[in-house]
């Protein structure tokens, strides 16, 4: 009987730290009020970015979308798949806080960062990404699992188009 | 005759460009009376849209737009607006960046200006006219007081804010003075930061280390200073605020008004706890 409930103590023991690694999910999104195409939609878009605390996946898939000027596919996890941004067996819950990890990792792809000697050997990794811009100082000292606010990557967008405007700005081959 | 008169014309050549060259001024108003001054739009690239108040519509910005006091003004990506802010600023707004114009006025011999940056990128120019200057650009964590010179002022959410000459600016030509007692000369490319006020020091850190990280919460937008429309706050007020923070980082109150506290005496002693 004792090592029927040692188990199952446990269990219940370890179940709010469980509840404690789920990740943030967001009630709604800005992309569903302002995802219309004309340049008043984007200009909202933004600014409805601009406030927000915590930016979900289908935002920051948008965001990256309109600022990479990407033509999107079907739907856009499948653009963020066919770019190389997310692996392909990574399902991203639209309303779920995004993770940095993802979004320095498509940033360097399209910005064609190459990083420094284990991010050429190994390719644009997310952990490797996202020390990349941390070194360069395009995000403030994060980790890959953390969530980022809507003006950090509206911050990190605008580093990006600045060095995409000066800089090489092409697709890096073999992202994908 | 003939020389005479070829003569007349060779000196109203030469005068015409000595006067040319003579400093504009503006005539100063009798005291207590304003002037409202407006800004027109000279340039725009791409994406730029502006409105007159918090709750009007969005329009399109075109070339000869004239934008009163109270309007606020976004640029999209790749984009840019130079707008020439009263008679006496020019102002260039980069990419992606929100800017309010709360007031452009002359009152009396001064010419006051208030810009807000919400976020983005700024290139403001200001000359003197004749009269005195009270030209303040406010970010969600400072306030810059422009004495008649140019510089660029950028504000994220990453790096906070920095100041730094515009490519026209030469050789010192901007003197930053904190009133911790530190005097930042800037050059060329040169900039200072919250982070980093010593010219030197900035570059340095904000090319090898990454910076700390800013306290700037989405709140900072609803900050009344960068508001377009609310002229009851003074930027003076504000300006005391971010001083405040540089001197320990702590909010300290404002002056007490009214007459200086009468020191204790023996008729007058210092009231005593209960």
């Amino acid at each position: 009987m004792g090592s029927r409930l040692v188990p199952v103590a446990l269990l219940l023991v370890s179940l709010p730290f469980w509840a404690c690694c789920g990740r943030t999910t967001l009630k709604e999104s800005v992309v569903a009020k302002h995802g219309g195409t004309d340049e008043f939609a984007e200009m909202d878009f933004w600014d409805a970015l601009a406030k927000q605390r915590m930016v979900c996946n289908s935002d920051a898939l948008h965001a990256l979308v309109i600022s990479f000027e990407v033509v999107p596919s079907k739907d856009a996890i499948a653009t963020a798949d066919s770019r190389g941004w997310i692996s392909a067996t990574e399902q991203l819950a639209p309303l779920e806080s995004a993770r940095v990890g993802w979004i320095a990792k498509a940033v360097c792809i399209e910005t064609a960062i190459k990083g420094g000697v284990t991010m050429r050997v190994f390719g644009p990794r997310e952990r490797y990404s996202v020390n990349e811009l941390n070194y360069r100082g395009w995000l403030p000292n994060m980790t890959p699992q953390q969530t980022i606010s809507g003006m950090q990557l509206m911050a990190l967008l605008g580093r990006a188009e600045d060095f995409r405007a000066g800089g090489t700005g092409t697709v890096m081959k073999g992202a994908k | 005759m003939t020389r005479t008169f070829g003569l007349l014309l060779l000196l109203a050549a030469i005068a015409t460009p000595q006067d040319a060259k003579k400093p504009a001024t503006l005539k100063k108003l009798p005291k207590g009376q304003t002037r409202v001054y407006e800004a027109i739009v000279m340039k725009v690239v791409g994406v730029a849209q502006a409105r007159a108040g918090k709750k009007a519509k969005w329009a399109k910005l075109k070339i000869n737009d004239v934008l009163k006091p109270g309007t606020t003004v976004r640029t999209g990506r790749k984009s840019l607006v130079a707008l020439r802010v009263g008679p006496n600023a020019t102002m260039v707004i980069d990419r992606q960046t929100r800017v309010s114009i709360p007031q452009i006025i002359q009152d009396g011999d001064k010419l006051k200006t208030k810009i807000g940056v919400q976020f983005g990128r700024v290139d403001v120019k200001a000359t003197r006219l004749g009269l005195a200057i009270d030209f303040s650009v406010a970010t969600p964590s400072a306030t810059l007081a422009v004495r008649g010179t140019a510089f660029r002022i950028e504000w994220d959410a990453i790096r906070s804010y920095r100041a730094r000459g515009i490519p026209g600016n030469r050789i010192r030509a901007i003197e930053i003075e904190y009133l911790r007692g530190l005097k930042a000369t800037l050059s060329k490319a040169d900039s200072t930061s919250e982070q980093n006020p010593m010219p030197a020091f900035d570059a340095f850190w904000s090319t090898y280390i990454v910076p700390l990280e800013g306290a700037i919460t989405p709140e900072a937008l609803d900050d009344p200073r960068i508001q377009p429309t609310d002229l009851s706050n003074p930027v003076e007020e504000s300006g005391l605020k971010a001083i405040n923070q540089l001197r320990g980082g702590k909010v300290l109150p404002p002056p007490r008004e009214g007459p200086d506290p009468v020191p204790p005496t023996s008729d007058n002693p210092l009231p005593q706890k209960p």
